[in-house]
């Protein structure tokens, strides 16, 4: 071997080494430079302090609520920012930020009063301003959040989001530091149920001025107005919160901090439950045998209702006989079973079941004021399928089924097209496909029949049925249903509860069991593992999902 | 020499603008769109692409990307909303760590294994390795990760099972990481190392009276040793730049199950800075490994 050889070889081994320890040394230290927020940082445990470690789900998106917020967003804003009003677990306003809301008569203007106090974790006080900045941040299509078309309510939203009309004339005033009027462009009766979505939160006016900026995870400036605040952020791995002393309804926390530990999948975060890793974490079915009858099982029915859509720009689905015996054919049980029972319900109804209802005044759930809108009805839906000219399934063209390769999609593709074949007597080929293609398939209207989901954006039945009107632009696969678009129009106009209701309830009604735009088939249902030593969880019912800032922990 | 490395680093760099182009338009022939989700509308999501010139003409984008990386910019991640290079700078330390801990393993044990396995006499231990070995090939990572997770974490409680706080927390991901790897390199070197076993060399050593590990170690094993150096290559690329199962399972914050969720989020500029670091991790590797069997075996020559 040659002396440069020699040299070179001991070059090259260092460098194979270097390659990998390059980056090793410097792993991330946490984000906490905090002096902003109060106490700084200091990892929790130590003794007196109690806390709980919530698993959710990996990083995407920005904690900016002005910002294009994502899972991670929700997870944090839970604890960290809080709304003017919140629903309470039955139904009713709970104020948080707001101490009132006076409302004009037909639901244009709301006036909210602030609470004596209110304030951010720097000890600034909370202002209507705060509000205000992250609407108007949220108006800016540069923004990149998804909920920005819910401020299209707000007067000239719309105008300003389209370039049309200057920020400065969108209907939102502070007229003093502790008064918030919000105007709309038509009357809203739910408006408040909407006050929880990102981007009806505040940011401070002062320190959050860089929609998706890097403040948002920055302690020293990433204040907090709700009950914890940022402590430390390490990207991809934890949030760690700790209890905010400036909160205006600090009397209600009782943790010290709560930890929220990103684990991606699913069966790992089971497993770090069993290893005490974890405190909280969202599950499936699989676990429903092993805790049956254990503190630690919690089972909600959630706000999302899965259903099947049928291409009315496409023969024969075209022909609302068609529709109907495709509809009247199948079992819904059967495909809950199929799916994973206790993961799944059946359903009839395209509002998620279990959302609260206002028809009776007493708190009821949608799917149980009403009968099923769709039942079993085999020799009928024989029957309309002869008299669509197709008896006993001959001379059906066959059709595609088009849905993503997820393990509940493909169980209700493949018990729909089994009953379809048994009880119709026509053939149907699956085509699964990636999600996202199959997203980009239904949105261009690319299908015979296409699998879809919709979970609640609020808790009132339009964040569903406002998708289906000639116009909507989630209206992917061609519905035309003159009756149901009359009647959503018409609760528009209706200021009392209990009518509008029932005249969604008819709207609903001639959507799917008139018309039968397309099939509802289940209804979701949430699995949480939690310690059994945490207490008072609350359900918020704007997305029947479990709330753990009120939660306490027995020792 | 020199010129002969020289050479390979320019074939290096064009292998890398390849690999960019052909990733650039691949990406954008997948359906979808990076801001497509359930819940936002085809309008909000023309508008985002809009802002994000992806309604520009393709070439366009592409000269324009180009132009960028050149400048050492890989854009904004579109779901993240941060710069691809701080993401890859923030993924890559606990991938590499993981990595190259689990490559020293793979080294380490594989070769052990190996070489146990031709020298032993005991037909039961040779059954026992070459059962792992067929094992660790034919066992899919995520089958390996789970059990370990199932059985040392939710069973035994002895290991914890989420990310990486304290040096127990590294066990688990670094046997995943390494169980295919040692399998592979204990064939390797079973299979090259007993074939070198029968020597006229070995049995010159022997007959010297040269102590077993010597001749195991400085005889038979420098060389044996050379196909399983070119097989470093594309392990150690393989196992620097993450996998996607031991970093989602066992919740590790690298760049290995970035790279899968980038693609199905649509996210390209974060995929097309992810391939153009992996592509580089992979041929650095190769070279290194390229020029060090050279350096091992004399007649390999690097004249093409």
């Amino acid at each position: 071997m040659t002396r440069f050889a020699k040299t070179l070889s001991v070059f090259l081994a260092l460098a194979l080494v270097a390659l990998g320890l390059a980056a090793c040394g410097g792993s991330q230290a946490p984000i906490s430079t905090g002096s902003s927020n109060p106490g700084g940082a200091a990892t929790p445990a130590a003794g007196t302090e109690k806390g709980i470690i919530i698993r959710m789900e990996p990083e995407t998106g920005t904690l900016d609520p002005a910002g294009n917020s994502s899972t991670t967003y929700w997870n944090y804003s839970a604890y960290a920012l809080a709304p003017l009003v919140e629903l309470a677990s039955d139904g009713s306003y709970d104020f948080i930020i707001a101490e009132s809301c006076d409302i004009n008569e037909d639901n244009t203007v709301f006036t909210f009063h602030f609470r004596e106090g209110a304030a951010w974790s720097d000890g600034s006080p909370c202002t209507p301003a705060d509000y205000i900045n992250t609407m108007q941040r949220a108006l800016d299509p540069a923004c990149g959040s998804g909920y920005s078309d819910f401020l299209f309510k707000i007067k000239n939203g719309k105008a300003i989001y389209e370039g049309s009309a200057d920020i400065s004339t969108l209907g939102v005033e502070a007229p003093d530091d502790k008064t918030l009027v919000i105007t709309l462009e038509e009357p809203c009766q739910y408006f408040l149920d909407l006050l929880f979505l990102p981007v009806f939160y505040p940011s401070h006016a002062e320190l959050a001025t860089e929609t998706n900026g890097d403040w948002c995870f920055d302690p020293a400036r990433s204040v907090a107005n709700g009950p914890f605040y940022l402590a430390e952020y390490v990207p991809e791995q934890y949030i760690l919160l700790k209890k905010n002393p400036y909160y205006v309804q600090k009397d209600r926390i009782s943790l010290d901090y709560i930890k929220l530990l990103a684990i991606a999948d699913t069966q790992s975060a089971i497993s770090a439950y069993k290893t005490g890793e974890v405190d909280l974490t969202g599950a499936d079915y699989t676990v429903l045998a092993e805790y049956e009858g254990k503190g630690d099982l919690v089972v909600l029915p959630g706000m999302t209702t899965y259903y099947t859509l049928l291409n009315w720009d496409r023969e024969p689905l075209s022909n609302p006989l068609v529709r109907e015996a495709l509809s009247l054919a199948i079992d819904r049980d059967a495909i809950a079973a199929s799916a994973g029972k206790g993961s799944y319900e059946p359903t009839s109804f395209f509002v998620a079941k279990y959302m609260t209802s206002k028809l009776t005044g007493q708190g009821k759930k949608w799917g149980e004021e009403v009968d099923p809108l769709v039942t079993l009805n085999i020799e009928r839906a024989q029957q309309l399928l002869a008299e669509a000219g197709f008896p006993n399934g001959e001379g059906f063209p066959e059709l595609s089924f088009k849905y993503p390769a997820m393990e509940v999609e493909a169980a209700i593709a493949q018990s729909l097209q089994a009953q379809w074949k048994q009880n119709l007597g026509i053939m149907v080929s699956l085509e699964s496909q990636e999600y996202q293609v199959n997203i980009s398939d239904r949105r261009a209207g690319d299908f015979d029949i296409c699998r879809m989901r919709w979970t609640a954006d609020y808790a009132d039945p339009t964040t569903f049925l406002s998708m289906y009107t000639g116009s909507a632009s989630y209206n992917d696969s061609g519905v035309a249903s003159a009756k149901y678009e009359e009647l959503l129009a018409l609760s528009e106009r209706e200021s009392d509860p209990a009518k509008r209701f029932q005249i969604l309830h008819d709207a609903e009604k001639a959507l799917v069991a008139e018309d039968f735009a397309f099939i509802p088939t289940l209804a979701g249902i949430g699995v949480t593992l939690r310690n059994p030593k945490i207490g008072n969880i609350v359900i918020n019912p704007s997305r029947n999902s479990p709330f753990y800032k009120y939660a306490t922990l027995a020792d | 020499m020199l010129k002969t490395i020289i050479k390979r680093i320019l074939i290096g760099v064009a292998t890398m603008f390849v690999l960019i182009t052909v990733t650039f338009f691949l990406v954008r022939l997948m359906p979808g769109s990076p801001f497509e989700a359930e819940n936002v509308s085809t309008q909000m999501i023309a508008s985002l692409e809009k802002e994000y010139g992806l309604d520009q003409p393709l070439f366009n984008q592409y000269v324009l990307y180009l132009e960028k990386v050149l400048h050492g910019d890989l854009g904004i991640s579109y779901k993240k909303n941060i710069s691809v290079v701080a993401l890859i700078a923030r993924g890559m330390p606990a991938t590499m760590q993981i990595g190259l801990l689990a490559f020293l393993m793979a080294a380490v044990v594989g070769i052990g294994l190996g070489i146990w396995q031709a020298s032993t006499k005991s037909g039961f231990i040779r059954g026992l390795l070459v059962s792992y070995a067929t094992l660790g090939v034919s066992l899919p990572g995520f089958v390996t990760a789970l059990l370990l997770i199932v059985v040392f974490g939710a069973w035994l409680q002895a290991l914890p099972v989420v990310g990486l706080t304290s040096p127990k927390h590294y066990i688990l991901p670094v046997i995943a990481q390494a169980f295919g790897p040692i399998a592979t390199i204990s064939r390797l070197v079973k299979s090259t190392y007993s074939e070198a076993m029968q020597m006229d060399y070995v049995t010159m050593a022997r007959a010297k009276g040269l102590s077993k590990w010597q001749i195991s170690l400085k005889h038979i094993l420098k060389n044996a040793i050379l196909p399983v150096i070119t097989y470093f290559g594309p392990a150690i690329a393989f196992l620097l730049t993450g996998s996607f199962v031991v970093e989602s399972l066992f919740s590790i914050p690298g760049i290995g199950k970035e790279f899968v969720s980038a693609i199905s989020n649509r996210d390209y500029t974060l995929v097309l800075g992810l391939s153009i670091f992996i592509g580089g991790v992979i041929i650095i590797a190769n070279l290194l490994v390229d020029i060090l069997c050279a350096i091992v075996d004399p007649r390999i020559k690097f004249n093409d």
